[in-house]
C-alpha cells in the first residue's frame, strides 16, 4: 500500500520547468541596432534550449540574446527553431539582421520592436555585465516563464502598437481618428498572400519624448509611439511601386 | 466560306441566333486570336469551318482588360439562347459551378484551368494568363477576371471584390489570413486526440505550423504537419477533381489555403433591375454568397495571425470563427468591368 501511495504521488505531481542548453548549439554573431546617436552594431548570441513544460510536454527552442555593452541592457527571444535547420538555420538571428526585431537603447531602458503582423514592443531593463553573463540570466528568465507561456506562448507580453489595426485578442488603443494602414503595405493588388518577411524597420530615433520608426515594405509609413508604447500617429510616406507590368505579349 | 479580313473581326450582336448559323462562318472579338489566314478564293481552294459566336450586347471590356480572349466568348455565349442579362449570366455561370461546387470551366479548346494545382508564385494572377496556358494553374485573381470578362463580353458590368478578414468587434482592418476550409481542429469531434498547443489563449488557442519564406503551404507539407490543425480535402477548386497527383495531399483539394484575401466577382444589377439573388459569385470555388456572413460560413475554418514571437518562424496562432462575420467585402472600382 505504502509503495503504491508513493507512486501515485509520484505521477500526479507536475513535472518541475525545466531549461537546458543545447550542447554545441551556440554561436555569436552582430546583429542591427540604435541608440540616440544613430545605428549601432549589437553583439547577439544564439542557441537551442531544451524546454520541459509543467505538464511534460517538451520543446525545443531557439533562444536568441542582443546585448548593449555600453549600458548593460540586453533583451532575449525564445522563439521556434526551423524544422529544416540546413535550409532555415538560426531564424531569429535572421529576423534581427534584417531588421524585423531591433533593439533601441535609451539610457534608462532597451526597447525591443518587431514587425510581422503588427508592431509589437516591449521594454527591457535588466542589466548583465556581458554577453555570457546576459545569456545565463535569460535562460533563468526563460526558466521563470514557463508556467505562463505553457498556455500562451513565450513573448505574449509584448504590446501591440496598432499601426495596422488589430492583432487577434492583443489589448491595444487606437488613436482618434487613427485609420489603420492598409494591407497594401505587403501586398500587390493582385495577389491573395502576402508574406511579411520583406517588411523592415529601417532606423528608430527619439527627436523629444517619442519614438519615430519608420518602416519599409511596399511603401514607406512613419510610426510616433509613446513613453508608454501607445501608438500615437502612423502615416504613409511615400507611394508604392507600380506593379510590374504584364501586357499581353501577343501582337 | 469566303476570306475574312482580320478587320472585320468585331463582336456580332445578334445573340440567340440559331446554332446552324454558328456552325460556318468565323468567329470573335477585336484584335486577338490565332490570326486569320489570309487566302484567296480560287477553285478548288476547299472550305473552312469556323463558328462563330453571338453575343448579347456591345462589349464592355474597359481598355486594361482586353484584348478580348476566345475563352471569354466561348464562356459569355455558352450554348447561345440567352435574350436577357439574366439568362446570360446564368449561361456563363453553369461553365464556372455546378451549383454547389467548381464545374471545371474550359477554356474554348476544351482545356481544363485550374485553381492552385501549384504554389502561389507558380499561378496566375491575370485571366490572360491563365486562359493562354503561360501558368498551369491560377490564384483566385485571374478567376474573378475571367468570370468578369465573360460577363464584360456579353455587355454586363461586375464589381470585383476583395474579400478581407478584419477582426471584430474592433473597427478597421487588420491582417488576419483566411484559412480556407476543410481542416481539422485538434481535439474536435472526428480530430486527433489532444489539447490546443495554447489553451490559455482566448480565441487563439491553435497552432497552425507551415513553411517558413513566402509560401506557406507549397512545398507540400503531409497533412498532420501542420500542428494543432489536420488538412482536409476541399472546398474543391476550379480543376480539382483532376488533381490526381500523389503529390497532392489531401487529393482534389487546392495546394493552397492559406490566404491575405480573396477575390470574388458581385454582379448587382441585370437587366436594369437590382440583382435580387446572390450576387456574390465566387469563381475559384464556383459558389455563390448573398453576404459576408455566408461567405464565412461556407468557406472559412479559421482565421490566423502572426504574433510577435512567430515572426519569421512558419507559426500561426488560429482562432475558429466566432463573432460572425469576421469577414469584410470590399469593392474595388479599379478593377471592375
Amino acid at each position: 500500500v505504502r509503495t503504491t501511495c508513493i507512486l501515485l504521488i509520484v505521477l500526479t505531481v507536475p513535472v518541475d520547468a525545466q531549461v537546458s542548453r543545447v550542447a554545441s548549439t551556440e554561436a555569436r554573431d552582430a546583429v542591427p541596432g540604435f541608440d540616440s546617436a544613430g545605428a549601432i552594431s549589437l553583439p547577439a548570441a544564439n542557441l537551442e534550449v531544451d524546454v520541459t513544460f509543467p505538464r511534460g510536454k517538451k520543446q525545443v527552442r531557439e533562444l536568441t540574446v542582443i546585448f548593449h555593452p555600453g549600458t548593460g541592457f540586453y533583451v532575449w527571444h525564445c522563439t521556434p527553431p526551423s524544422s529544416d535547420r540546413s535550409r532555415h538555420p538560426r531564424l531569429r538571428l535572421g529576423v534581427a539582421k534584417a531588421q524585423r526585431a531591433v533593439v533601441f537603447v535609451d539610457t534608462t531602458r532597451a526597447i525591443d520592436f518587431i514587425l510581422g503582423d503588427g508592431l509589437f514592443a516591449k521594454v527591457w531593463q535588466r542589466r548583465a555585465a556581458s554577453l555570457d553573463a546576459a545569456v545565463s540570466s535569460s535562460i533563468a528568465e526563460v526558466h521563470q516563464a514557463i508556467p505562463i507561456a505553457e498556455g500562451i506562448g513565450f513573448g505574449r507580453d509584448y504590446q501591440l502598437v496598432p499601426v495596422f489595426g488589430t492583432v487577434g485578442t492583443f489589448a491595444a488603443t487606437m488613436p482618434l481618428g487613427h485609420t489603420p494602414i492598409s494591407r497594401d503595405f505587403l501586398c500587390d493588388p493582385d495577389q491573395a498572400f502576402c508574406p511579411n518577411d520583406k517588411s523592415r524597420i529601417v532606423s528608430i530615433t527619439k527627436p523629444g519624448g517619442q519614438y519615430r520608426l519608420l518602416l519599409r515594405n511596399r511603401f514607406d509609413v512613419e510610426v510616433l509611439v509613446g513613453e508608454n508604447l501607445e501608438l500615437i500617429s502612423a502615416r504613409q510616406l511615400t507611394q508604392p511601386d507600380a506593379p510590374k507590368p504584364r501586357p499581353f505579349p501577343f501582337k | 466560306m469566303g476570306t475574312l479580313s482580320a478587320q472585320f473581326l468585331t463582336l456580332l450582336v445578334i445573340y440567340g441566333l440559331p446554332q446552324y448559323a454558328q456552325s460556318s462562318v468565323a468567329l470573335f472579338a477585336t484584335g486577338f486570336a490565332p490570326p486569320i489566314r489570309r487566302r484567296r478564293a480560287s477553285p478548288g481552294a476547299g472550305s473552312s469551318s469556323n463558328p462563330v459566336y453571338v453575343t448579347l450586347a456591345d462589349n464592355v471590356l474597359p481598355e486594361w482588360a482586353k484584348p478580348i480572349m476566345l475563352t471569354y466568348v466561348k464562356l459569355a455565349v455558352g450554348n447561345g439562347g440567352a435574350t436577357s442579362q439574366a439568362a446570360a449570366l446564368a449561361s456563363t455561370w453553369a461553365q464556372f459551378s455546378t451549383g454547389n461546387g467548381p464545374a471545371d470551366v474550359r477554356t474554348w479548346d476544351g482545356r481544363s484551368m485550374s485553381y492552385y494545382a501549384a504554389g502561389f508564385y507558380s499561378c496566375a494572377t491575370r485571366a490572360w494568363e491563365l486562359v493562354t496556358g503561360l501558368y498551369p494553374s491560377a490564384q483566385c485573381g485571374a478567376f474573378a477576371y475571367l468570370l468578369e470578362s465573360a460577363l464584360a463580353v456579353n455587355g454586363i458590368h461586375s464589381n470585383w471584390i476583395t474579400v478581407d478578414a478584419e477582426h471584430q468587434p474592433t473597427p478597421g482592418t487588420s491582417w488576419s489570413m483566411l484559412v480556407i476550409r476543410n481542416w481539422c481542429f485538434v481535439g474536435a469531434n472526428g480530430c486527433p486526440a489532444g489539447s490546443p498547443t495554447y489553451p490559455s489563449e482566448p480565441d487563439y488557442k491553435y497552432l497552425l505550423t507551415t513553411n517558413i519564406g513566402d509560401d506557406p503551404m507549397f512545398p507540400q507539407r503531409h497533412p498532420s504537419d501542420f500542428g494543432d490543425l489536420t488538412n482536409l480535402e476541399g472546398v474543391g477548386g476550379q480543376g480539382s477533381a483532376n488533381m490526381r497527383n500523389p503529390d497532392f495531399n489531401p487529393p482534389y483539394t487546392p495546394v493552397e489555403k492559406v490566404f491575405a484575401r480573396h477575390f470574388i466577382v458581385r454582379v448587382l444589377e441585370l437587366d436594369g433591375q437590382l440583382n435580387a439573388g446572390e450576387q456574390y459569385f465566387d469563381p475559384s470555388y464556383g459558389l455563390t454568397y448573398p453576404s459576408e456572413g455566408g461567405f464565412e460560413s461556407r468557406a472559412v475554418s479559421g482565421y490566423a495571425y502572426q504574433f510577435s514571437y512567430e515572426v519569421g518562424t512558419g507559426e500561426w496562432h488560429v482562432s475558429r470563427p466566432k463573432l460572425s462575420p469576421n469577414i469584410r467585402f470590399r469593392p474595388d472600382p479599379l478593377r471592375s468591368m
